[in-house]
C-alpha cells in the first residue's frame, strides 16, 4: 500500500515536471525562436499569404481554391498582396 | 500496455468477439458513424444552398460549430479567445464534442459497454486533443509543419508514462474506432475527377513515380534491410511516397500495423519534412531549376501537404500552384493505396503468416478491414455528387471545408491521444530496430527525389512544358 502510494506520488511528480517542461518550451523557447529573423520572416510570409504549413490534406488549404482544375490563388488575395512570381 | 494493432481482432478494449453480429463490430460501427456524419453534413449544406436561392451559400451551417482552436505566437490564450470572442472559440469545439460523445457513446453501448462510463471519460480525451491543437497552433511549431498528431501523441505518452492511464479513462481510449471513423469521413475528400487536374504530366509524377517508390521501398525494407515487421515497412513506404501523416494513418489501419509503428513512421516523416521544406526551395533556386519543374518536384516528394504549399510558396505563386496541385493529385492516391494494401495484406501477407494456404472468398471477406469499404464508398459517392448534381462541386467543397474536415481532424487527434495513452517509451524504442526504419526512409526518399525530379523535368519541363504554362496561366 505504502509502496503504491509512493509510486503514485513519484508519477505525479514526473507529470508535473513534464507539464512544466512543456509550458517552458511553448511559452518561452518557441516564442523566442519565432523572433529569430529567418524564422520570423518565414512566419510573416505564411501569415500574409494565409498559408498553414501544418495542414494534413489538400482540402485544408484555405488560401487556394480549386478553379479550372487547378488550385489557384483566390483572386482577392492576389490583388491585395500582388504576390511575387505570379507573372 | 501491449503493442496493440490497429485492427478489430486484437482490440483488447472491445468486448466484441468474432461471433457477434456485424453491427457490434468496430469496422462497421466506424462506417455507420462516418456515413451518418457525411450524409447529415451534405444534406445541411444542400438545404443552405436552397435557402440561398440556388446560389452557393457563403458558408456551411455547421462551420461556426466545427473547427479547431486558432493560432498564437506568445500567449496560448489567443488560440482559445480569438480576439476576445469567447463564443466563436468554444462553438467550434461543441460540434465535434457532441458528435463524438453521441456517436462513439452509442457505438460503445451497441458493443455492450456502459454509456455512462464512456461519457465520463470522453471529455478528458477530448480536452487532451484540444490541448494538442493549441500546442500545434503555436506559430513557430506551425511554420515547421509539426502537426497536431505529434503533440497529441506526446500528451498521451506524458500521461501514460508518469501517472499511468486510470481505469476510469479506459472506456474512451478507442484508437481504432476514432481512426477508422476519421478515415471514412476522409473518403469524402478523395475526389477522383481531381486526378486529371494537370492532365498527363500530373498523373505521371503522382501516379507513376509514387507506386514505383512505394513498392520498391516496401520491397527494400522487407527483403534487403530485412525489417522484422512488414507492416512497419509498408507504413513508412506509404507515408514517405504518398502524402505523409494521412497516408500513414490509412495504410496502418489497412495493414493492421501496431500503434507504435504508426507513431514511429509519423515521427520520422515529420522530422525529414521539416528539413526538406526548408532545403528544397533553396536547392531549386540555387541550381536555377524552372519554378514549374521545381514545384512539381516539391509536390511529388515532400510528405506533408502543408509543407508542400509552404515550400512552393517561397518560390512564387506558379511554383506554389504546381506543387499544391501535384500534392492534391497524390492525396487522391490515398484511396487506392488503402484499398490495395488491405487486399494485398489479406491475400498474401496474412496467408504467409498463418497457414500458408490461399484463403477462399469467405475467408478473404472475413479478414478484409470493412472500414475501407466505407472509405471507398464515401469517396465514390462524393465524387459522383460533385459531378452529377447542379453546383455539385461547390456543394461538396462547402460540405468538406465547412463541416467534415474539422470533424475528422478531431477524430484523428483523439486517436493519437489514445495511441499515446496506450504506448510507453520502451515499446516505441523497440520500433527503432537498430536504425533500419530510418535507413529505409532515407533510401526510399532518395529514390523518390531522383525519380520525381527526372519525371517532373521530362513532363513539366520538356514534353508538356507549353501545355502546363497554358494551364497554369493566371
Amino acid at each position: 500500500m505504502t509502496c503504491r502510494l509512493r509510486s503514485h506520488s513519484s508519477g505525479a511528480c514526473r507529470l508535473v515536471f513534464g507539464c512544466a517542461a512543456l509550458l517552458f518550451v511553448w511559452l518561452v523557447i518557441l516564442p523566442r525562436i519565432g523572433r529569430i529573423e529567418p524564422v520570423s520572416e518565414m512566419i510573416k510570409h505564411h501569415r500574409e499569404l494565409g498559408i498553414d504549413p501544418s495542414i494534413m490534406f489538400y482540402t485544408e488549404i484555405e488560401h487556394l481554391e480549386y478553379r479550372d482544375g487547378i488550385l489557384r490563388h483566390k483572386a482577392s488575395l492576389v490583388d491585395s498582396i500582388g504576390h511575387a512570381g505570379v507573372d | 500496455m501491449s503493442e496493440e494493432k490497429i485492427s478489430l481482432d486484437s482490440a483488447s478494449q472491445s468486448s466484441v468477439d468474432g461471433t457477434d453480429p456485424w453491427y457490434r463490430k468496430e469496422d462497421w460501427l466506424a462506417v455507420i458513424i462516418g456515413i451518418t456524419v457525411l450524409s447529415a453534413a451534405f444534406v445541411c449544406g444542400w438545404v443552405s444552398i436552397d435557402f440561398a436561392g440556388g446560389q452557393s451559400a457563403a458558408s456551411h451551417p455547421w462551420k461556426s460549430w466545427v473547427g479547431k482552436p486558432g493560432g498564437w505566437s506568445d500567449n496560448p490564450v489567443d488560440s482559445i479567445l480569438r480576439g476576445m470572442d469567447w463564443s466563436s472559440c468554444w462553438n467550434v469545439m461543441i460540434g465535434p464534442f457532441l458528435v463524438g460523445l453521441v456517436g462513439f457513446g452509442l457505438a460503445r453501448q451497441l458493443q455492450g459497454e456502459s454509456l455512462g462510463k464512456f461519457a465520463l471519460a470522453f471529455p478528458v480525451i477530448f480536452m487532451l486533443a484540444a490541448i494538442a491543437y493549441v500546442m500545434a497552433g503555436q506559430e513557430t511549431v506551425k511554420s515547421f509543419n509539426l502537426e497536431y498528431a505529434l503533440w497529441a501523441l506526446a500528451l498521451g505518452l506524458l500521461v501514460s508514462n508518469t501517472i499511468g492511464v486510470p481505469q476510469w479513462l479506459r472506456p474512451a481510449v478507442l484508437t481504432e474506432l476514432y481512426i477508422k471513423t476519421g478515415l471514412v469521413i476522409l473518403g469524402a475528400e478523395v475526389l477522383w475527377h481531381r486526378l486529371v487536374a494537370l492532365g498527363i504530366p500530373g498523373v505521371a509524377v503522382a501516379w507513376i513515380v509514387t507506386p514505383i517508390v512505394l513498392i520498391t521501398t516496401f520491397w527494400f525494407g522487407t527483403k534487403v534491410l530485412k525489417l522484422p515487421s512488414r507492416s512497419l515497412a509498408m507504413v513508412i513506404a506509404a507515408d514517405m511516397s504518398v502524402c505523409g501523416v494521412s497516408a500513414a494513418i490509412a495504410t496502418a489501419a489497412s495493414c493492421r500495423a501496431k500503434k507504435e509503428e504508426l507513431s514511429f513512421a509519423i515521427a520520422i516523416s515529420l522530422m525529414f519534412t521539416v528539413v526538406m521544406m526548408v532545403v528544397m526551395p533553396m536547392l531549386i533556386t540555387q541550381i536555377g531549376l524552372d519554378p514549374i519543374v521545381g514545384g512539381a518536384w516539391i509536390g511529388g516528394t515532400i510528405d506533408s501537404t502543408g509543407a508542400v504549399v509552404a515550400a512552393g510558396s517561397s518560390m512564387g505563386a506558379i511554383a506554389e500552384q504546381t506543387a499544391a496541385t501535384v500534392k492534391m493529385i497524390q492525396n487522391i492516391l490515398i484511396g487506392v493505396t488503402a484499398f490495395g494494401v488491405a487486399i494485398y495484406w489479406v491475400l498474401f501477407v496474412e496467408r504467409d503468416q498463418q497457414s500458408g494456404v490461399k484463403p477462399d472468398a469467405r475467408e478473404i471477406w472475413r479478414r478484409f478491414p470493412k472500414f475501407v469499404l466505407g472509405f471507398v464508398l464515401a469517396s465514390i459517392a462524393f465524387t459522383q455528387l460533385s459531378q452529377w448534381i447542379p453546383d455539385g462541386e461547390s456543394l461538396v467543397t462547402l460540405t468538406v471545408k465547412g463541416a467534415t474536415k474539422g470533424m475528422r481532424g478531431w477524430f484523428f487527434c483523439m486517436a493519437f491521444v489514445s495511441i499515446g495513452l496506450d504506448s510507453n517509451f520502451a515499446s516505441l524504442k523497440r520500433q527503432a530496430h537498430g536504425g533500419k526504419p530510418l535507413l529505409l526512409y532515407v533510401c526510399g526518399q532518395t529514390l523518390n527525389l531522383i525519380l520525381t525530379l527526372a519525371m517532373a523535368y521530362l513532363m513539366f519541363g520538356v514534353v508538356f512544358a507549353d501545355y502546363i504554362k497554358e494551364v497554369l496561366a493566371p
